[in-house]
This record gives structure tokens, C-alpha cells and sequence, in this order.
């Protein structure tokens, strides 16, 4: 078919996509050409080129010396086509050029080789590594760096191999260095190549997570403060002595409350491909419980006093071991065990109106020193395009944790949670929409750090942090439902959509800015919410589901990923429905 | 431990309020201080991958009735840096993708594309170059980086079109990009997925406020290419000559 014909048919637009994905394959197209293809001579003519051999073979013997390699003395033959003639070589090589006729038989708006048979594609450049070296890394370890790169000596080294770009990307992602660079240096015989890895290592601190907010909490004695501010940090070197191990820790600080982390993580325990983390925590915090027309009874024979909710002083201090592994590029398995101790003391007695009838408080944990003792496995799929302002993929996982009894627990309870995530790239202006489900289930005797709380799912009360409550509200109601008299539950739910629209990217300091909004329904109960709903409540406003939506911005910048939102403050307004005894505020 | 100093002398309601919107007002001043001095870096930044003017030409061949587009040069696009690692050993590709239009107009009458692949064999001592162009590769040996400047950032005579498409006696010129390493769209979103989940470094985890203080940072350099430069050239009579009588 002739060129004319060709593009009298080929619309100009279309062409020209064609022709950009054509350039994109071509680039790697030739990575997976297994033998070269070469009209004017065969393969092994082409000096330099070690003889191709099948993967698989090891440290095949050396190829023989080119026929005719280039040399610097030699002149350079002329091109003899049309173009790139009009000037002359400066170091021309002995070899000839290898070319094929120009505009011969159509397919002139696509060069690719696989879509064009008749003209010649890249030899596939093959050699046998001698070895791996690495140098720049003053800190990290060259077993760390080699654990990313899948070559060792003796393999057959394909310079087209996607895997060596991969490999760098790898190495660059790990967080450990400014730049990494890929290059082939003679062995010590001909065919035999050593692979020269050069690193530049960079800063290895990071911060992961930076928490303020303000909440509304209360003394130890139950009384109401006003607003009171609050604080988390999360810091982390993610290369401690060059050996890839991370050790981070974590701080949350508000007025009578502070929890502490630290954690590592091994990736390649042993040096296998099974990672290990670890984790000791100690939290010396407090929580707030109870609606309406608190009593609390602090000695026995006293009578009880009022107060605005009755708090729980507690201690945790203890620790989780881990292992994971995993199992595809984005799913991963991770296996915990947790051992902490508890110290809590709370109210002798207390009581609140829940709906219209008094009802003793519930703390959900036992008075004293108490121990919990947990197992969990946790499957994660993850394949979101970014992991700050996704656009598109899943974020999903499934958890579940039992309680361990006959290992001195005083806490035996199951849960079972799912929650997922899906990010859709919308057909105008980068739009992006979000749906996010969450469901979770906990049977048995859970302490009430470990149940699902509502500001975990409102988003107009701060969430905890590092597992402290800073707030003493309860759920704003704009449902008018039972949901104003829960604060903690065994059963919860989550369904949430949220858009999008991108108004900034950049490549520098700040990535990118978008505009969120959100919003969803949750529901959290406790057993008895199912099974005695408080008294003033009928029909649907027994089950214990409300609204929560966010408003703001997403900033994703040099310095991490930051969230800018209004709910926080929106929580402040008083526009919330009360309980039938009035709740508190 | 968390002291109790707070609760034994409390600050006046009125002022801790007062606080609490100071440091939110701050907050937000020093968020919006530095979005806008972003916003200027950015321009900064942007200044390099704005389109550059270049000079070309068109000839358009009376006998055959093709448009080339000849004259094209970009030897600025391989900077030191760039010339270094072509003696890496490992291939590094440059394309030049355009698209012809006529003078005035945004439709694209027609496109054209130059893929170069240049390999530094390492026992030889020489570029192995690769040039493709629609409907030909052609493959030579240099021992220089200008031999290889010479075939991959000079356009001659490159088929942009033919007359099907191109009206005869207008203006033209071409508008496209020159890429140094393209990324391919699968390995993009590979590269993407791991680094998403660098399990293999364990830290921080997706959905921490600062997860992407090193990931983003990483994630933003993966572009289409390693280099890409946008062009255009000015617009042009071609210039028409006969093959076939030459």
C-alpha cells in the first residue's frame, strides 16, 4: 500500500494519537524483542553485541570479537539516505550503517517495529554480569540497596531488561536517596560486564504525621473546660545505620493526657522476604462517658454528685510484634500480637440518663490493673495511583483480632472489620470521585479504647489520636436519632462519597491543591442499643445512624500531605439535636 | 506525664478563646503565605518546560507530492549531564513527536515522529544509534557524542505529511515535544503502585497526614520522560522542489 493511500485514510488527530503511542511502545517495544531482526545482516555481524543466548543459561562463555568494530581511527561512512547527511561525521565508526529504504511500502504514521515487519528492529543487547557494585552509599549498606535490584552475578544482563529502570525506580522510592543511576563497565573478559549502582543518599528523617485541633473535654472530675487545644506528632528515621530498618516514634499531647510510640519495622527479616515491625505504647489518658445528668459516686457511703461526665483516668503500657509479607505489588499480609497492661480507675458508681430512663455508666473496662492480650491479621489491597490525592484504584483491607484468653488476657472479644475504598477519575477537568464503605463487628468483653467510637466516623469531632479521645461530645444528631446517646459501640458502619476538583498542580513546594467536599452516613451502635433502645426514642429514630460531611482542602506538598477542613469547626456550631434529656454540649 | 499545672490555675475563658483563633488564624496565614509563595516558585519552576520557539522549514516535494519537514535542530535538549550517561551502557531514547498545522489554525493537518535509540556498548567503545522514522529505521555506529547529537537531535528531511493533507501555498509550522527517556504509560503506573507501597521500607503508612513527605516528593519526578521540552516553529512557506527531476 502506498503512503498516498495510507494517508488519504488516516484522519490527522488520529494519526497523531497513533503516532505518540507508537513513540511510547516503541521506547519499549524493543525491550521485550528477543532476537534481533535486521534486514541487511545477521545479528552476530553487529560488532559489540555479545552472542544472544537463552535466559536461563548461566555465565555463558565470553562471544567472540566483532568482525568489524568501530574504531575511532576509521573514518565514518557517510549516511546515504536523505537526511542527516549534510554534515560530516567526527569519529566515524569502520562498521557500515544498516538502513532500510525510506518510504517504501506505507505505514508511515507508525514505526513500530511490531506493527511494521518489514523493518529492521534493535539488537537486543545482552551480557554476562561479572557483578554488582555499589558506591555513593556512605551510610546505607550495599546488601540494603541489592535487595531492591533481581541481578547477580552470573545472570544474563539484557540492557533493554524493563527490570533495570523498575529497579531504580525501586531504589529511589525507598526514601533512601536523592538520585540513583544505572551503568555497565567492562569485566575482566570480553562478554562480561559489572553492574555499577551509584546512590546519592539523602536525609532519612521524615515526618509522617502532624495533628492539631481543638475539642471540647473536661476535668478529671467531670467538669466541662472550655475549648482546650490538642497535638500529635510522628517522626521517623526509615534507615537507621544503613540497614533499611525504620524506628519511628509518636506523640500526642493534649491537657491531662499523653500517649507515646515506638515502633520499627524490618523489611527483610533475616534477610528474607518476611518483614517484622514492632511497637511499645504507653498512653496515660482519660475518656469521657456519659449523656445527661451525670452522677457519680467517687467513695462508697457518699452520696452521688453531679457532674458533666463521668471520666476514666487509665495507663496502657505494652506492645504488638508483627510479621508480614507480601503477597503481590499491592496486596500485603500482616500478622500482630499485642500484650499491654491496663491500670484504670473511674467512678465507683456513676449513672446518666440515657434517653429518659437513669441508667448506670458502662466504662467497659476492668477497674485496676488488667491485661489485654490480642492476635490480629490484616490483608491489604492496595492500588491507588498516589497515595495522597489518588485518582484512581482501590484501597481496601480486611482485619480481624481475637482477643487471647488463655494467654492471661482479661479481655476476650473478636472483631471483624471491612473497609474499602474507590478513587474514579471523572471525565471533566480531573475530577475525582471517591465512595468509601467501611463495616466492623466486635462480640465479646472489647475495653472501650478498642470499640468503635463515634468521632472515628464524624467528621465534626476530632478523631482519636494514637488511641486518645480529646472530647467529651457526643455525635451532633442531625438525624434526630438515638446516635446523641452512643459513644462507644461493638457495631459500625460507614458509607461516603467525596469529590474533588483539582484547582493547583505544581512540581515544586506544593504538588497539587484540591477542593474537597464530603459526605456520608454512619451508624455506631453498642448491644444495648439493639437490644433496649433508650427510652424516648420510636420508630426510626431508634437505630443510631447520622450524617457527617467535610468541606476544605487537600494540599499535597513538598513537605507531606496536608488536609485544611472546616468540619472541625463546623462541630463547634450548635446546631446539633439534643437527646430527649437534653445532651450535653 | 501529662501535668496537671493547666488545671490548678485555668486561663480566663475569654482569653484561651482568644488563643485557639489566633493559632488558627496563624494557621491558615502562614498556609496562605506559602501557597502563594509556591504559587511564584511554580512559575519559576514551569519557565524551562514552556514551548520554545524553533527554527525549521518545510520542502515539499513536487514529484512524490511528501512534506518534509527539515532543519530541525535540538542539541540543546542533551546537556552535559545528559551527554554524560550515554556511556552508561544502558539505551536512552530520544523522541521528537510533532504535529503540522496550518499557520493560524489549531487542527492538526498532519504528524510526524523521530525515535532515537542510543546504546554505549561497552567492549566497543561506541554508540550503537537506532533512528526511526515513519516508515524506516536505519542503524549506525558513532565512537562520539557528536556523531551521536548529529543523528538524533538534527531533523532532516522527516516526512510530516503529504499532499492529501497539506493544501498547497500556506503557511505552516509544527508544534510537538522532544522527550529524552519516555516513560511508558504500564511501567508509569507500575513504578507508581510500588512506590505507593514501599512495604519493602516500612514507612510511613498511606493515609497519614504527611505520607507523601517522601513518596510525594519521589512520585512528582516520575513524569511522561526524563527531560521533554514542548516546541513550536515559526510558520513557513514550504519550500518545493522535484525530486524527480533532480
Amino acid at each position: 500500500m502506498g503512503v498516498h493511500r495510507v494517508l488519504r485514510h488516516v484522519r490527522p488527530a488520529l494519526a497523531f494519537a497513533l503516532a505518540l503511542v507508537c513513540v511510547a511502545r516503541r521506547g519499549h517495544a524493543q525491550d521485550v524483542v528477543s532476537a534481533p531482526v535486521n534486514v541487511t545482516e545477521p545479528p552476530a555481524a553487529h560488532p559489540g553485541t555479545p552472542a544472544p543466548a537463552p535466559p536461563g543459561v548461566a555465565a555463558p562463555a565470553p562471544p567472540a570479537p566483532p568482525a568489524a568494530p568501530p574504531s575511532a581511527a576509521a573514518p565514518e561512512k557517510p549516511a546515504v539516505d536523505t537526511w542527516g547527511t549534510d554534515d560530516a561525521p567526527a569519529a566515524p565508526p569502520a562498521a557500515p550503517e544498516k538502513t532500510t529504504e525510506e518510504v517504501p511500502a506505507g505505514d508511515i504514521t507508525c514505526p513500530c517495529p511490531s506493527d511494521d515487519k518489514k523493518a529492521p528492529t534493535s539488537q537486543s543487547v545482552r551480557y554476562t554480569l561479572e557483578g554488582v557494585e555499589v558506591r555513593g552509599n556512605t551510610r546505607t549498606r550495599a546488601r540494603v540497596v541489592l535487595r531492591f535490584v533481581p541481578f547477580k552475578q552470573g545472570d544474563i544482563f539484557d540492557v533493554d531488561d524493563p527490570e533495570v529502570e523498575l529497579s531504580r525506580y525501586r531504589l529511589l522510592g525507598t526514601g533512601f536517596f536523592r538520585d540513583v543511576q544505572f551503568s555497565l563497565r567492562k569485566g575482566s573478559s570480553r562478554g562480561l560486564v559489572v553492574l555499577v549502582i551509584d546512590v546519592v543518599e539523602r536525609n532519612t528523617v521524615v515526618l509522617n504525621d502532624v495533628r492539631m485541633g481543638i475539642s471540647a473535654d473536661a476535668d478529671t472530675q467531670g467538669n466541662r473546660r472550655p475549648l482546650t487545644a490538642y497535638a500529635g506528632l510522628d517522626a521517623a528515621e526509615t534507615n537507621l545505620l544503613g540497614t533499611g530498618i525504620t524506628l519511628g516514634g509518636a506523640m500526642a499531647v493534649a491537657q491531662n493526657q499523653l500517649a507515646l510510640r515506638v515502633r520499627f519495622l524490618d523489611p527483610a527479616f533475616l534477610g528474607s522476604s518476611w518483614m517484622t515491625n514492632g511497637t511499645l505504647l504507653y498512653n496515660d489518658a482519660k475518656d469521657f462517658f456519659g449523656n445527661a445528668g451525670v452522677l457519680r459516686t467517687d467513695d462508697p457511703g457518699t452520696m452521688g454528685s453531679n457532674s458533666d461526665s463521668a471520666v476514666v483516668n487509665y495507663k496502657r503500657f505494652g506492645g504488638s510484634l508483627g510479621i508480614g509479607r507480601d503477597l503481590s505489588i499491592s496486596t500485603q499480609f500482616w500478622l500482630n500480637y499485642r500484650l499491654e497492661t491496663i491500670d484504670a480507675n473511674y467512678p465507683l458508681e456513676a449513672s446518666h440518663l440515657r434517653g429518659f430512663r437513669r441508667e448506670p455508666i458502662d466504662f467497659d473496662i476492668v477497674r485496676g490493673r488488667s491485661v489485654l492480650s490480642t492476635l490480629r491479621a490484616t490483608l491489604e489491597h492496595d492500588t491507588r495511583d498516589h497515595p495522597f490525592l489518588p485518582t484512581r484504584g482501590w484501597h481496601a483491607s480486611v482485619t480481624a483480632e481475637v482477643g487471647l484468653l488463655p494467654f492471661a488476657s482479661d479481655y476476650d472479644y473478636q472483631r471483624f472489620e471491612v473497609s474499602a475504598s474507590h478513587w474514579w477519575h471523572l471525565p471533566w477537568h480531573d475530577h475525582v470521585l471517591r465512595l468509601e464503605l467501611f463495616g466492623g463487628a466486635i462480640s465479646g468483653n472489647a475495653p472501650f479504647f478498642e470499640q468503635y467510637y463515634i468521632g472515628d466516623f464524624s467528621d465534626f469531632l476530632p478523631s482519636r489520636v494514637l488511641g486518645v479521645n480529646f472530647d467529651r461530645r457526643p455525635a451532633p444528631n442531625f438525624l434526630g436519632t438515638d446516635i446523641v446517646e452512643v459513644r462507644y459501640g461493638k457495631y459500625a458502619f460507614k458509607i461516603a462519597g467525596e469529590y474533588r476538583i483539582p484547582l493547583f498542580r505544581g512540581h515544586r513546594s506544593i504538588y497539587g491543591i484540591d477542593l474537597f467536599g464530603s459526605a456520608g452516613i454512619y451508624g455506631v451502635a453498642g448491644d444495648r442499643d439493639i437490644s433496649s433502645p433508650p427510652v424516648g426514642y420510636s420508630g426510626l429514630s431508634q437505630i443510631p445512624v447520622d450524617l457527617t460531611g467535610n468541606l476544605g482542602f487537600r494540599m499535597d506538598t513538598s513537605a507531606g500531605g496536608f488536609v485544611f477542613a472546616f468540619s472541625n469547626v463546623f462541630g463547634f456550631v450548635p446546631v446539633r439535636g439534643k437527646g430527649p434529656a437534653g445532651g450535653q454540649q | 506525664m501529662a501535668s496537671n499545672s493547666a488545671e490548678a490555675t485555668p486561663l480566663p475563658w475569654r482569653a484561651t478563646r482568644r488563643g485557639h483563633w489566633l493559632v488558627v488564624a496563624l494557621t491558615w496565614l502562614v498556609v496562605l503565605l506559602s501557597a502563594g509563595n509556591a504559587r511564584a516558585q511554580e512559575a519559576q519552576d514551569q519557565e524551562p518546560t514552556d514551548t520554545v520557539t524553533r527554527d525549521a522549514r518545510f520542502e515539499f516535494d513536487e514529484g512524490t507530492g511528501l512534506l518534509y519537514l527539515d532543519g530541525l535542530l535540538f542539541r540543546d535538549i542533551i546537556d552535559p549531564a545528559l551527554q554524560s550517561k550515554l556511556t552508561r551502557g544502558l539505551p536512552t531514547t530520544i523522541v521528537l513527536s510533532a504535529a503540522i498545522y496550518r499557520a493560524g489554525t489549531p487542527t492538526p493537518l498532519s504528524t510526524t515522529v523521530q525515535s532515537c535509540k542510543v546504546t554505549w556498548h561497552v567492549w566497543e567503545e561506541a554508540y550503537f544509534v537506532e533512528v526511526t522514522r515513519p516508515g524506516s529505521t536505519r542503524s549506525s555506529w558513532t565512537t562520539t557524542v557528536e556523531g551521536v547529537l548529529r543523528r538524533c537531535t538534527e531533523i532532516h528531511r522527516l516526512l510530516a505529511g503529504d499532499l492529501t493533507q497539506i493544501p498547497r501555498g500556506v503557511e505552516l509550522l509544527a508544534a510537538g515535544k522532544i522527550q529524552v527517556n519516555p516513560v511508558s504509560a504500564e511501567l508509569l503506573q507500575k513504578i507508581k503502585r510500588w512506590v505507593m507501597r514501599p512495604s519493602a521500607t516500612g514507612t510511613a503508612a498511606p493515609g497519614d497526614a504527611l505520607f507523601s513527605t517522601f513518596t510525594g516528593l519521589f512520585l512528582q519526578r516520575i513524569g511522561d520522560a526524563e527531560r521533554q521540552q514542548k516546541f513550536t516553529t515559526r510558520p513557513s512557506l514550504p519550500v518545493v522542489f522535484n525530486s524527480k527531476n533532480q
